[in-house]
């Protein structure tokens, strides 16, 4: 029994990372480290000068986009206690282009004894109107003051499953899907909450993924493979649509098209309003867990199995002549990002760098260059 | 190891759905058929420790016989355990079988419980079954996949009664640890190795508390389970080998005269209760033929069976 006890297998990733792309500046969280790039220029893929900065302890891990304040000058990150089953969010200062002082941990929470303590923080920590939002690996949705990273609400709002993914916010709401099959509407200023889908939470699978707000609609997909519209108002559902896999983040809505794919290596156009008109659709080698990106009249999605793909997003004709590949095991599993002429694409880790960005032509999908540059595989 | 641990994966939210969305019956049903699935690599392991047991006192004897003269020692070992078909090594392999088959098992447990994103992606699960995933994970006070009570529950009651409840689980780990232990335990009449049993079933129970203060909830009563399933399977044989020991009783060891009558295999001076032996039989000699079954350390001489013949019966 004592070998089974220490054959548990334990990995020590145990999430993906996350990144933030502010103007020609690239924040990565992925690991043990936070790493500023430079994404633009001459100096493209190079790290900016006090980067990267290591957590205080190996046991922490960073695997959540983070948050930058609108002035650029605080980043606001989650992070996973391996050896705890607990989280801390860190505001770090001193994270601007240019300054001559390095970055240093501002607050963090908890911070007090009667502080509530979070569980492991996969998803984003989401910066809105000066107040963080995020969800937590026991079921929690916090509110955090950016400023001094105490608690807005009296307490957290509790779900009974695991929240692994981003909330999102809209001018009313902060929005949550949990594991326990119900997608979460809280008031954003009072932590009360405003609704839940379904009432009952048992006529859905889980919602494992991000959900996404556009129009006064909520898009969440579930685990048995249907995509969820449901009324940012009142959380009636609008409509649904099966897909053939499961379905991880929600969609991109862009000018009233809803683009998502599933883990079966499907990718959807529908109509947003609904649901129902399949515009396109096209098969990729892979799953798919991420948010596509649309930029440029272009969808851009990254699978499982280490391709990056881009579609027409009125057709769904493929872009590049063939899908950019990635090394063995790296896979692509957060929403890429455009600056200027340049995709840039993070994959999760496969050994060797903790950190690893990849800066393409986003018209023909090659490589321009990589972080770190000194690896060439 | 994939190979198994993919299929019991599987196995597991299969029995997860159709015992109505309950893990925890899951990890029952599971235990219970791996333990009889790996009962053929088990058993004969377990009857091999037996009989290793059965002849202790008849080893003790020659222990006496030849003293340090460990080549003449050895010979007569082995010679013991072939003619009682005791495999010495016999063990190894159905041990490292069940070791594998055990460790595949517990492997997809953790995997099931998909503690964190990384697994539940890489969780490899048949199509018709992805809505199962990921589990409900919530079990009366606990989440399966965590340590510890739910922090809805921590926080709605004392922080003292919220630390007790935390050990609720801990605590059925180490009394079904030492029940399995002591059960599975064949009873030694060496002193030394009967004290050594001893410590290890006292340490190795408080070491897995220890354990299960970290471990998921749902490992936790994987053990429990597992520790009970193999506490029956222990009781079970341990009665039925009392009544039908599997070494015959009719194979005697010749002893030389004015030697003690060696070891019971049933518990000696402290049992309360104490099986009546068949009666003694003496050869033409005038030596005592004793039965693979007498007490050295009883304080009455006790009834040895009667032999086939009186010509020094060897041992089989």
């Amino acid at each position: 029994m004592v070998l089974l006890a220490a054959c548990s297998g334990a990995s020590p990733v145990t999430g993906w990372p996350g990144y933030t792309v502010p103007g020609n500046t690239a924040y990565l969280a992925s690991a043990d480290q936070l790493v500023a790039i430079d994404v633009a220029g001459d100096t493209a893929g190079a790290p900016l000068i006090g980067w990267p900065q290591k957590s205080a302890s190996a046991a922490i891990g960073y695997y959540a986009q983070p948050a930058l304040s609108p002035d650029g000058k605080m980043l606001y990150v989650a992070t996973e206690q391996m050896n705890s089953n607990s989280g801390l969010v860190q505001a770090w200062a001193n994270v601007e282009r240019g300054t001559q002082t390095a970055p240093t941990i501002k607050w963090t929470y908890p911070l007090t004894e009667t502080d509530y303590l979070p569980g492991n923080i996969y998803g984003a920590v989401v910066l809105d109107n000066g107040v963080l939002y995020f969800g937590d690996g026991k079921g929690s949705i916090y509110a955090l003051n950016a400023e001094t990273g105490r608690p807005k609400w009296l307490q957290p709002v509790h779900t009974t499953a695991r929240i692994w993914s981003a909330v999102v916010v809209d001018d009313q709401n902060v929005y949550a899907a949990s594991q326990d099959h119900c997608l979460y509407a809280v008031n954003k200023v009072n932590g009360n909450q405003a609704w839940k889908f379904p009432d009952d939470c048992t006529t859905i699978d889980a919602l494992v993924g991000s959900p996404t707000v556009s129009n006064g609609t909520i898009y969440v997909g579930s685990f048995g493979s249907v995509l969820y519209a449901v009324d940012a108002q009142n959380g009636k559902l609008k409509w649904s649509f099966k897909a053939d896999g499961a379905l991880w983040d929600g969609p991109a809505v862009v000018d009233g098209t809803v683009y998502f794919g599933d883990r079966g290596g499907n990718i959807y156009a529908l109509d947003a309003a609904a649901g129902q008109n399949k515009k396109w659709s096209a098969k990729v080698d892979g799953g798919v867990k991420m948010t596509p990106l649309v930029s440029g009249g272009i969808v851009y999605v990254g699978t499982e199995t280490n391709k990056l793909y881009a579609f027409k997003a009125d057709n769904g004709q493929s872009v590049w002549p063939q899908p950019y590949q990635a090394h063995d095991g790296e896979n692509f599993l957060v929403t890429p990002v455009v600056v200027s002429q340049t995709l840039l694409a993070m994959p999760n880790l496969a050994g060797g760098d903790p950190v690893r960005l990849y800066g393409l032509d986003k018209n023909t999908g090659t490589l321009l260059w990589r972080y770190p540059a000194q690896k060439t595989q | 190891m994939d190979i198994l641990i993919v299929p019991l994966v599987n196995m597991m939210l299969l029995l997860y759905g159709v015992f109505g969305n309950s893990f925890v019956m899951a990890i029952i049903i599971a235990t219970i058929l791996v333990r009889m699935i790996t009962l053929p690599l088990t058993l004969p392991q377990q009857r091999n420790t037996r009989k290793m047991a059965e002849l202790a006192p008849q080893l003790e004897e020659l222990k006496k016989k030849y003293g340090n003269d460990r080549t003449k020692m050895s010979q007569a070992q082995m010679e013991l355990y072939k003619q009682n078909n005791v495999n010495m090594f016999g063990g190894c392999l159905p041990l490292i079988l069940q070791l594998v088959v055990m460790i595949a098992f517990y492997q997809s447990l953790t995997r099931s419980l998909a503690t964190n994103p990384l697994q539940l992606l890489q969780l490899q699960v048949m199509p018709a079954l992805v809505p199962l995933i990921p589990i409900k994970s919530t079990f009366l006070i606990y989440d399966l996949g965590l340590p510890g009570i739910l922090p809805a529950v921590q926080q709605s009651i004392s922080p003292l009664v919220a630390q007790l409840l935390v050990f609720i689980l801990p605590v059925l780990v180490v009394a079904t640890t030492y029940l399995s232990q002591k059960l599975m335990a064949a009873p030694s009449a060496d002193p030394s190795q009967a004290s050594m049993t001893k410590q290890m079933n006292l340490i190795m129970p408080m070491m897995f508390g220890l354990f299960a203060l970290q471990f998921a909830s749902g490992l936790s009563i994987y053990f429990i389970v597992s520790n009970l399933v193999g506490a029956v399977q222990s009781y079970l044989m341990n009665r039925r080998w009392k009544k039908q020991p599997l070494l015959p009783a009719a194979d005697p060891v010749k002893i030389s005269k004015g030697s003690k009558p060696v070891a019971m295999l049933e518990p000696p001076a402290k049992s309360k209760k104490s099986t009546p032996l068949p009666k003694p039989v003496v050869d033409d000699d005038d030596q005592a033929v004793v039965a693979p079954v007498s007490s050295a350390k009883s304080k009455k001489s006790t009834p040895l069976p009667k032999s086939d013949s009186d010509n020094g019966n060897k041992p089989k």
